[in-house]
């Protein structure tokens, strides 16, 4: 395989791949957590609607 | 009627994410590394292109993922407008940086693959200059959430966008028939069925179920993590409320003097 001539273009298209696909994980994960840790500075409200 | 109803109801949907989330989080890991491993190990090179066929292994289910997300959103945009589904405009909001994000994988790994097979990164055909319509269209809705504060409004627009720029879709799945390109026809899904050895349509399947798994993966997240933002919006709204609405501790030791 890395015999091939072209194997950087192979190598930098996964490159990307990899960091286009965990960027998107990373940045649902990362919001998660902030709205999360938000929420949670606000007391329980009892009276809270089940639609919220 | 009743359960959609029930998953309607946006409590009861964090409850079901919470469940499903997991389970296709761990299936959308499997199916990736059988498909890396198949993709680089098990599928033979091409013998006119070599290893830099294995590019094909993430360009095409970035590809398809760019249409299909799109394809998401416009139903979204339907139950918007039309429906009013209350997590419609969560679904759609969700999946417009997600669908920016496979196509911006899908030019650019098209581009890099472009290079050493056509001898250029680029061309203006209509295959390539359609998905980059589509890419700027992502933009567009990612901005457009982010300029309209009220997500009402927000909602509304972002869902007549999503089907104007649904006239795109068709455009780009066909620009390969209606046009002469340089980008190669249809291989997979065309008539008389796929023009592509078994060999190399395996990992290429599993592959795009992987790349279908993680989207739903993370588009439930997102909707989930959307629903939270509009409940602190609203804590935080009535907690200006209740500050503005409280005794003035000045006034009522004035009125006590």
């Amino acid at each position: 395989m890395s015999a091939d001539p072209n194997i950087g273009f192979v190598a930098a298209a996964y490159a990307l791949g990899f960091l286009v696909l965990g960027g998107m994980i990373a940045s649902v994960v990362t919001d998660y957590r902030r709205l999360k840790r938000e929420l949670s500075k606000f007391p329980p409200r009892s009276d809270a609607r089940a639609s919220d | 009627m009743q359960p959609m109803r029930n998953y309607a109801n946006p409590t009861e949907f964090l409850r079901l994410a919470d469940v499903l989330v997991p389970i296709a989080a761990a299936i959308t890991g499997l199916l990736l590394a059988l498909g890396l491993y198949l993709s680089w190990f098990v599928a033979p090179p091409d013998y006119q292109q070599g290893e830099t066929v294995r590019i094909m292994y993430l360009h095409v289910p970035a590809a398809w993922m760019s249409l299909f997300v799109y394809a998401v959103a416009t139903s979204a945009a339907l139950g918007t407008l039309v429906w009013r589904h209350p997590l419609a405009d969560a679904a759609q909001k969700a999946a417009a940086p997600l669908g920016a994000s496979f196509t911006f994988l899908c030019l650019v790994t098209g581009s890099i693959w472009g290079k050493p097979m056509w001898g250029t990164w680029w061309v203006w055909d209509a295959r390539l200059t359609s998905v980059l319509v589509l890419f700027l269209i992502y933009l567009g809705l990612v901005a457009l959430w982010q300029t309209i504060e009220d997500p009402g409004k927000a909602a509304r627009a972002a869902a007549i966008f999503t089907l104007v720029g649904a006239v795109n879709i068709p455009i780009i799945k066909f620009s390969v028939d209606w046009w002469n390109t340089l980008h190669q026809p249809a291989s997979v899904f065309r008539l008389g069925g796929p023009a592509i050895s078994g060999a190399m349509l395996w990992p290429l399947v599993v592959m795009a179920l992987a790349f279908t798994f993680l989207f739903l993966t993370l588009h439930l997240m997102a909707i989930r993590n959307e629903i939270l933002r509009r409940r602190l919006r609203r804590l935080a709204l009535l907690a200006v409320d209740a500050e503005d609405h409280a005794p003035d501790p000045s006034w009522e030791a004035a009125l006590e003097r």
